[in-house]
């Protein structure tokens, strides 16, 4: 058996690695996402006090802080058996729009928008956020770093830190808006909306209107029907902060719908031998390998799943473009509802949808008269321990840029922690991540001819739709991923190798 | 010149916190000695309380000749208001935008060569750099990609960017604590830093 291994050369500790394992006819017979764990946070939390639990969980990752803040502050909320006031879920809910506005801007000029808007096979060097800047304009550069830097203070003003912020606390928030802040935070939503429908017509004018890229969006390369997790409303809408966990199946019918407290009952996690990481699988269905379908318990919880297993968006201009896009790509099925699209290239169109989603409810959260009060926390009164038990629980979830992120915490009457189980988004996404890096390879090498311009690019583009993020899954935080397939025969000799972005 | 000091890291794993830990040093030392008449408020005697903490705890045993000496001499007010001490645990654009606005920068991180003894100290001048472990971001590019980029964007960036790189030990298990060899150049890299602090003054 061949193997080729894709692995970054930054040769750090933490790192991902591709292996790619072929046939005797030379033919792609598997693919494996490889990532070192870190180790011991659970032991590092155990002996915690639980209301330390969200500066701590938010330092996993430097990236997305806030979503596991959010979800560990909720956590804390049935932990401690207490109700926030509403002023302080809704200023939970604001901070978590501007967070969710500059995440997915610079996802996609950084990372998704160079391989549409200067192009999958045009040259590394040049496919890049610079590519992006000299194609789409200056201005555009300035807007990101704007966009990014408006919402940044939005977070820090409502956090009280910048990165690891620290204002949320069970119950509550530790601080109340001016009105001052609340103008403040009303000018940056409305050129947040500005910007989301600027990369919206963007994609329209770059992307779908160049039939290569829309092309590439419907090839089978990226497709994959599976199950799609999200949280919604009462009424089905999106909703990043609160609301039951859905699943809908492939064909795009409510397969179940559930509190996050009861995840445990849906979701189960399946292990390999040859990676640390767990795969989250569909309990009732059951683990059946990396296969796509409605008898496999593989689902995906990205941008794009949360508006498969949506109803519509809960904004005016969002919804808008989420029956653009569903128009476009899928149409309505029998169940008169959207048929979910599976074309995973799409997550990016779904990620710019989210992003004006985001900066509208901002500015509905703005101009929300309950958000400026002063009542803004519940203070509780010890944990909640179940009759006769002596621990409590406490089970909090949201949905993180890159999935559903749950929090699960044991501790004792006291509140000193006990247990801690997490599952992050990149984690939900891991079985389908590996099925899309296979689905490239196959199309790419076929009986042992390699075609190697573009192979890594293409790869590449098979998990950058997911943008997982490593740092929160294996708990660390490794390089960036600059590539290098080793593609070896038989024997396990190497006989040819292609790198990118050595730092030798 | 105005001058910002960057640790970057995780400050819960192990050492890939030197970054983190160090500029806590620096600011800590840098803000120990404020004069009795500065300390008007609360908040300033509280800062100067915790300063003085940290610096025991934590860099105590090299505060020491020469360094030491000319970092005092040159701490004076003005110099304080000319340097900016940030944490911060994502590189690319973010590490990029906490330049922005300064003429020089020092950044201290850890790095993972697996080439070299644990607690060796790299000292890099921009552009001539390797990937340290967190000056580049997964999400997005790496720091001279983000240079280069806020550059063209015309944004004032620092002519000068020394980074100081930790070789690591224990980069895999969740703890606060730094390794034995790491802790020592630690109080190394923060010593050289103060004075190269005194110098820029």
């Amino acid at each position: 058996m061949k193997k080729i291994s894709i692995d970054p050369v930054t040769r750090l500790e933490g790192h991902g690695r591709i292996d790619i394992f072929l046939d005797d006819e030379g033919n792609v017979e598997n693919t494996y996402f490889i990532v070192p764990e870190l180790r011991g946070f659970e032991q590092f939390c155990v002996g915690r006090l639980a209301e330390d639990m969200p500066v701590l969980t938010n330092r996993i990752c430097g990236v997305c802080p806030e979503a596991h803040h959010m979800a560990s502050v909720k956590a804390l909320d049935m932990l401690f058996g207490v109700e926030p006031p509403a002023a302080a879920k809704k200023i939970r809910e604001l901070l978590y729009m501007a967070f969710f506005v500059t995440d997915h801007t610079t996802h996609f000029y950084a990372l998704g928008g160079p391989d549409f808007i200067v192009g999958p096979d045009a040259p590394p060097s040049e496919r890049n956020i610079l590519g992006v800047i000299r194609k789409v304009g200056i201005d555009i550069g300035k807007e990101v770093i704007g966009t990014r830097a408006r919402n940044h203070h939005v977070i820090e003003m409502l956090g009280g830190r910048g990165v690891h912020l620290t204002g949320g606390l069970p119950g509550g928030w530790s601080k109340s808006l001016s009105k001052e802040e609340i103008e403040e935070i009303k000018d940056t939503a409305k050129k947040n909306i500005d910007f989301a429908l600027f990369s919206l017509k963007t994609f329209d004018d770059i992307v779908l209107n160049n039939p290569v890229y829309k092309e590439l969006i419907m090839s089978d390369i990226y497709v994959h029907k599976t199950y799609y997790m999200g949280t919604v409303d009462e009424n089905n809408r999106v909703n990043f902060y609160n609301g039951k966990i859905r699943i809908v199946d492939p064909e795009g019918n409510e397969y179940v719908k559930y509190d996050s407290a009861d995840y445990a009952e849906h979701i189960a996690e399946r292990v390999e031998p040859w990676t640390y990481l767990k795969y989250p699988y569909i309990k009732k269905i059951g683990w059946k390998g990396f296969v796509d379908g409605a008898d496999s318990g593989v689902y995906c919880a990205t941008p794009l799943s949360r508006l498969n297993v949506s109803d519509k968006m809960a904004t005016l201009l969002a919804q808008e473009n989420f029956e653009r896009m569903y128009d476009t790509l899928s149409g309505k099925g029998a169940n008169g509802r959207y048929k979910p699209v599976h074309h995973r290239l799409a997550t990016h169109w779904a990620r710019l949808i989210e992003l004006l989603y985001a900066a509208e409810h901002m500015l509905e959260l703005a101009n929300d008269g309950e958000i400026g009060s002063d009542n803004v926390r519940t203070i509780p009164n010890g944990v909640h321990c179940l009759p006769k038990a002596d621990e409590a629980v406490g089970i909090g979830s949201v949905e993180a840029p890159r999935g559903t992120l749950t929090h699960h915490y044991v501790s004792d009457k006291n509140g000193v922690i006990k247990k801690v189980n997490m599952i992050v988004g990149t984690t939900n996404n891991y079985a389908p991540m590996t099925m899309s890096i296979k689905r490239a390879a196959e199309k790419l090498i076929i009986k042992g001819k390699v075609v190697e311009e573009g192979l890594l690019n293409k790869i590449e583009m098979a998990f950058r739709l997911y943008d997982p993020c490593l740092s929160c899954s294996t708990h660390s935080l490794p390089g960036q991923m600059p590539l290098i397939i080793n593609i070896k025969n038989k024997d396990g000799e190497t006989f040819k190798t292609i790198t990118r972005n050595s730092w030798d | 010149m105005k001058t910002v000091v960057i640790g970057i890291g995780n400050s819960i794993l192990s050492d890939d916190s030197v970054g983190i830990k160090a500029v806590q040093a620096i600011r800590a030392a840098f803000y120990a000695d404020e004069s009795k008449d500065e300390l008007k408020d609360e908040s300033k005697k509280m800062r100067r309380k915790e300063a003085v903490e940290f610096a025991k705890v934590h860099s105590g045993a090299v505060i020491e000749s020469a360094s030491q000496q000319c970092f005092i001499a040159q701490r004076s007010k003005q110099s304080r208001a000319n340097v900016k001490f940030i944490e911060t645990s994502t590189g690319g654009i973010n590490l990029m935008e906490h330049m922005a606005g300064f003429q020089r920068a020092v950044i201290i991180d850890a790095i993972v060569t697996g080439k070299h003894k644990a607690g060796t100290v790299f000292k890099f001048i921009y552009p001539d750099m390797p990937y340290t472990r967190n000056t580049v971001s997964t999400h997005d590019m790496d720091m001279p990609m983000a240079l280069e980029m806020g550059k063209y964007l015309g944004i004032t960036l620092p002519s000068e960017i020394v980074i100081f790189a930790v070789e690591a030990k224990d980069t895999v298990n969740f703890g606060e604590n730094l390794t034995g060899e790491v802790k020592t150049a630690m109080r190394s890299v923060v010593s050289e830093i103060k004075c190269l602090l005194a110098n820029y003054n």
